[in-house]
C-alpha cells in the first residue's frame, strides 16, 4: 500500500515524513548514512578502494603507467581520473556512451585533483622531458542510490593513498626504462578532501545525503568539498531553488563535521591492504 | 571594480564600459544576445518553446537542453561541466510549467574567453531569454569574484584583494575564483561554484561583494532592454 | 614451467581435479531487480539484472511477441587485469563474450513467460584471473535466481584444460596463458544438458571425451557448491514476497 503511495505521489508521501522530521528511511534529517572504506581489493590495481555510504557503493582502481610528459609541462606527472556510471548501477543509466552524469562527475574529480593537488605532479617525474608516470583513476558506481560523488572522492582519495610505485630508471644506453618493484616508495597525498552533498525541498528544508529517491524529489545538490582544516576547496551548486545566506552557512559547517568522521576512516586504513574500517 | 579589504580605498572603473550587449542579434533564433564584459563575449541562442519527440516530453513542464559550444573544436567534458550550471539556473527562472510538454533550446557560444566565462554565459543567457520573451520568475544574474593574496602577507584572510569580475590574467594570480548567481527578487542564491581553498569567512565575504556587484549587472539589464524597446517603439 | 608438478600438483597448490575456493553473495544491490557477486579464487565478478521491463527505445525492434528478449552487456573494470584495459566495454572481446552469455540464458531462462519483455544481464568484472566466462555464467544464474526470474534449471559453467594426459579444472590466468586447449562448457545439472560449449585450442579427437567428462564434473562440483548455500533459500523467502515496483 506504502509502496502504491510512494510511487503515484511522491512527494505528497515525502511530505508526510517530513512533517514528523524524519525522512523514510528513519534518519533525521542532518543524519548521514553509514560510510565504509575498504582499501586494496584490488590486487592487480596499483591502490583500490571499495566505498560503502548506505547502499551507495563505488569502487576505484588505480593503475600507474609510464609515458613521455606533455611538452607544456615536461617536469609534470599526470593523474587522469575518470568516472563511469555503467548500466548495472542503476535503472537510470542504459548502456551507451558515457551519460552527462558521468562526464560531469569525471570533471568535478578532475577539478578537485587540481585543486586540492592531491598530488605533487612533481614526484610523479621521472625523468624531465622523457619519462613520468601516469596515473590513472578509474572510479566505477556499482550501486546508485545516491551522493555518488560523495563515494567517488573517498575512493579515489584512500585508493590513491594506498599506490606504492616501485623506483624507476631509465637505462642511458637503450634509453627504455628499468623497474625495480622491490624499491616502493608510497605516494604523498598533501590532503584528504570530504565531499559532502545537500538538496533542498521547497527552500525550506536542508536534506543531508540524499538517497536516489530523495534527489528525484527535491531540488538543487549542493557539494561542499573540505579538507581537515576547515579549508573550502570546491563547492558546486548548479542550479536549483534559490537558498538563503544561512542556510550555506548551516552546510558548510555539516560538511566539516563529516568531514572530521570521514578523516576517522582515513587514518585507520592507513595501512593499505588488509586493514578496513567503519564508522 | 576591485575593493581593497579595509574598503577605503575603492578604485572604481566606469561600470557601463565593462558590459555591452546587442540583442536580437541573430534573425533567425526566437532570441539572442551577443554578450560582452570586459574582454570576454558570448554569443546566445534561443529556441523555445519547441516541439520535441513524444517520448521525451514531460507532461507537466517544459524541458531545458543547454548546448555549450568553445571557441575552438568540439564539445568536451569541461562544456558538459559548465552546461550543467547554466541548465541548473534556466530550469529555475523559466516559468517551466507555463509549457508542458515543449523544449527549450539555448545554445551558448563561446567567442572570446578572457575570464569570468561562465558568469558572462549565464548573464548572456539571461538577456537571450528577455530577447525571447520568455516568462520568468526572477531574473539570474551572476558575478565572478576572484581572491588575490598580497605577495607578503603570510596570514590567509589579512589583506586578500578581492576581485569583481576578473580578467583571466587576474584568475591565473588567484588562490580562489567563485561565481555567484542570484536572483534578482530577492537576491537569494541559486547557483554556485567556487574552487580553491578558503575558509569559511572568506567565502561569506566574497557572497557579500558579490551580491553588491549584482546591482550593476541588474542596471545594465535594465538598460538594454529600455533601449531596445525604446527603438522598436520609434519605427 | 611446468604445469602440473611431480607430485600432481598444479601451480597454485590445487590437485587437477579442485576448484578454487569459491564465494558468493545475492542481492548485494538494492537499485537492480536481482543482483549477485562471485569469487571464484582470484576472479570476482558482479551480476546485475534487470528485468523483466518494457524494451527501451533503442531496442523496440527486437521485441518478440511471443517471449521475451535478453540483452547482455559484459564490463570489464579497467584495473581489473594486470594491464590497464584502454576499453572496458564495446570492445571485440567484450562484445564476444556477450553474445556467448546472452546465448546461454536463452536457452535456460523461460522466455515464453514474459511476452514483449527485456530481460536486462549486466556484469561487471572486478578482477580477472581465468575462467572470465564461467565466473560469469555462474554470477549471471545467482542473479537470475535473486531476480525471481523463471528459468529451467540452474546453470553451472566451468573450464578446463587438458595437459601431460591431465585434465585441469577450473584454470586460471596462468594456466590460460600456458598454451594448452582450453575448454569451458555451462551445463543445467539436474537436467544433465549441455547449454554452451566452446573450445580453443588443438586437441586430438580421443582427448575430447576426457575433457568433456572433466568439465562436467566440474560444473556439479560447482552446482553443489553453490546449491548448499543458505543464501539460495534465504533469498527465495525474499524473492517471494511482494515487490516494491520500479520505474
Amino acid at each position: 500500500m506504502e509502496d502504491i503511495f510512494k510511487h503515484i505521489q511522491p512527494v505528497e508521501y515525502y511530505k508526510s515524513f517530513l512533517k514528523e522530521n524524519i525522512r523514510p528511511d528513519t534518519r533525521t534529517l542532518q543524519q548521514i548514512r553509514k560510510t565504509t572504506l575498504n582499501v586494496g581489493p584490488i590486487t592487480t590495481a596499483d591502490g583500490s578502494a571499495l566505498v560503502k555510504i548506505g547502499n551507495t557503493m563505488v569502487m576505484c582502481g588505480v593503475k600507474a603507467e609510464l609515458t613521455q610528459p606533455t611538452a607544456e609541462e615536461p617536469k609534470k606527472g599526470i593523474i587522469v581520473p575518470n568516472l563511469d556510471l555503467p548500466a548495472l548501477c542503476s535503472s537510470k543509466f542504459k548502456p551507451g556512451p558515457p551519460n552527462t552524469q558521468a562526464q560531469v562527475g569525471t570533471k568535478f574529480l578532475d577539478n578537485l585533483i587540481k585543486i586540492a593537488n592531491l598530488v605533487n605532479s612533481e614526484d610523479l617525474c621521472i625523468v624531465p622531458d622523457k619519462l613520468v608516470w601516469v596515473l590513472y583513476c578509474d572510479v566505477t558506481c556499482l550501486n546508485y542510490d545516491g551522493c555518488v560523488i560523495d563515494a567517488a572522492v573517498v575512493a579515489l582519495v584512500a585508493a590513491l593513498r594506498s599506490v606504492s610505485l616501485p623506483s624507476v630508471t631509465l637505462n642511458e644506453e637503450t634509453d627504455t626504462p628499468v623497474t625495480n618493484i622491490n624499491e616502493k616508495t608510497p605516494l604523498t597525498i598533501n590532503c584528504l578532501p570530504v565531499a559532502s552533498s545537500f538538496s533542498f525541498f521547497e527552500s525550506e528544508h536542508i536534506i543531508t545525503d540524499p538517497t536516489l529517491s530523495e534527489e528525484d524529489i527535491t531540488s538543487g545538490c549542493l557539494t561542499v568539498v573540505s579538507d581537515e582544516h576547515e579549508n573550502l576547496l570546491l563547492v558546486d551548486r548548479p542550479g536549483g531553488v534559490s537558498i538563503t545566506e544561512d542556510q550555506l552557512e548551516i552546510c558548510i559547517q555539516r560538511s566539516f563535521k563529516r568531514t572530521k568522521e570521514v578523516h576517522k576512516l582515513y587514518k585507520a586504513v592507513h595501512k593499505p591492504s588488509e586493514s578496513n574500517d567503519q564508522t | 571594480m576591485i575593493m581593497k579589504d579595509d574598503m577605503h580605498e575603492v578604485v572604481e572603473q566606469p561600470p557601463t564600459s565593462k558590459f555591452q550587449c546587442e540583442m536580437n542579434a541573430l534573425k533567425n533564433a526566437d532570441g539572442s544576445a551577443f554578450y560582452s564584459q570586459g574582454e570576454t563575449s558570448v554569443m546566445v541562442a534561443v529556441y523555445g518553446p519547441g516541439d520535441l519527440k513524444e517520448t521525451k516530453q514531460e507532461i507537466d513542464k517544459a524541458l531545458v537542453e543547454v548546448d555549450f559550444r568553445p571557441k575552438l573544436g568540439s564539445p568536451t567534458v569541461n562544456e558538459k561541466y559548465l552546461e550543467r550550471f547554466v541548465q541548473g539556473v534556466c530550469e529555475n527562472a523559466i516559468m517551466l510549467a507555463l509549457h508542458p510538454r515543449t523544449a527549450f533550446a539555448i545554445i551558448v557560444q563561446i567567442m572570446q574567453d578572457q575570464g569570468s566565462l561562465l558568469s558572462c554565459a549565464i548573464n548572456a543567457v539571461c538577456v537571450a531569454l528577455q530577447d525571447a520573451g520568455v516568462s520568468m520568475k526572477h531574473l539570474p544574474v551572476a558575478v565572478t569574484v576572484a581572491l588575490r593574496k598580497e605577495s607578503e602577507s603570510e596570514l590567509e584572510d589579512a589583506t586578500d584583494v578581492l576581485i569583481i569580475n576578473p580578467t583571466i590574467k587576474e584568475e591565473s594570480e588567484s588562490f580562489s575564483i567563485l561565481t555567484f548567481v542570484f536572483d534578482s527578487v530577492n537576491k537569494n542564491l541559486l547557483c554556485m561554484h567556487s574552487q580553491g581553498p578558503l575558509l569559511p569567512k572568506q567565502h561569506e565575504r566574497c557572497l557579500k561583494a558579490a551580491k553588491e556587484a549584482t546591482e550593476e549587472v541588474l542596471k545594465f539589464f535594465r538598460d538594454s532592454v529600455t533601449q531596445k524597446v525604446a527603438a522598436g517603439l520609434e519605427l | 614451467f611446468e604445469l602440473i608438478s611431480d607430485e600432481g600438483y598444479r601451480f597454485d597448490g590445487r590437485k587437477p581435479s579442485e576448484l578454487r575456493r569459491v564465494r558468493c553473495n545475492m542481492g548485494v544491490f538494492t537499485q537492480a531487480d536481482g543482483s549477485a557477486y562471485i569469487e571464484q579464487g582470484n576472479t570476482k565478478v558482479l551480476a546485475a539484472i534487470y528485468g523483466p521491463h518494457e524494451a527501451s527505445n533503442n531496442m523496440r525492434s527486437r521485441v518478440c511477441l511471443d517471449k521475451c528478449f535478453i540483452n547482455c552487456e559484459f564490463s570489464q573494470a579497467m584495473f581489473s587485469s594486470a594491464e590497464r584495459k584502454k576499453r572496458s566495454r564495446g570492445d571485440r572481446k567484450g562484445k564476444d563474450m556477450s553474445a556467448h552469455i546472452k546465448q546461454t540464458f536463452e536457452a535456460a531462462v523461460r522466455t515464453q513467460l514474459y511476452p514483449r519483455s527485456q530481460i536486462d544481464i549486466y556484469l561487471q568484472v572486478l578482477h580477472s584471473d581465468g575462467s572470465l566466462y564461467c565466473a560469469c555464467v555462474n554470477a549471471a544464474t545467482l542473479a537470475l535466481i535473486d531476480a525471481g526470474i523463471a528459468m529451467k534449471d540452474y546453470v553451472c559453467a566451468c573450464s578446463a584444460s587438458l595437459t601431460k594426459e591431465t585434465s585441469l579444472i577450473d584454470i586460471n590466468h596462468v594456466e590460460e596463458l600456458a598454451g594448452c586447449a582450453e575448454f569451458s562448457a555451462a551445463i543445467m545439472p539436474k537436467l544433465d544438458q549441455i547449454i554452451y560449449s566452446e573450445l580453443n585450442g588443438r586437441i586430438h579427437q580421443d582427448e575430447l571425451g576426457q575433457l568433456v567428462d572433466a568439465v562436467t564434473n566440474g560444473c556439479k562440483d560447482i552446482f553443489a557448491v553453490i546449491d548448499r548455500f543458505e543464501v539460495i533459500t534465504d533469498n527465495t523467502e525474499i524473492a517471494v514476497s511482494p515487490r516494491s515496483l520500479h520505474s
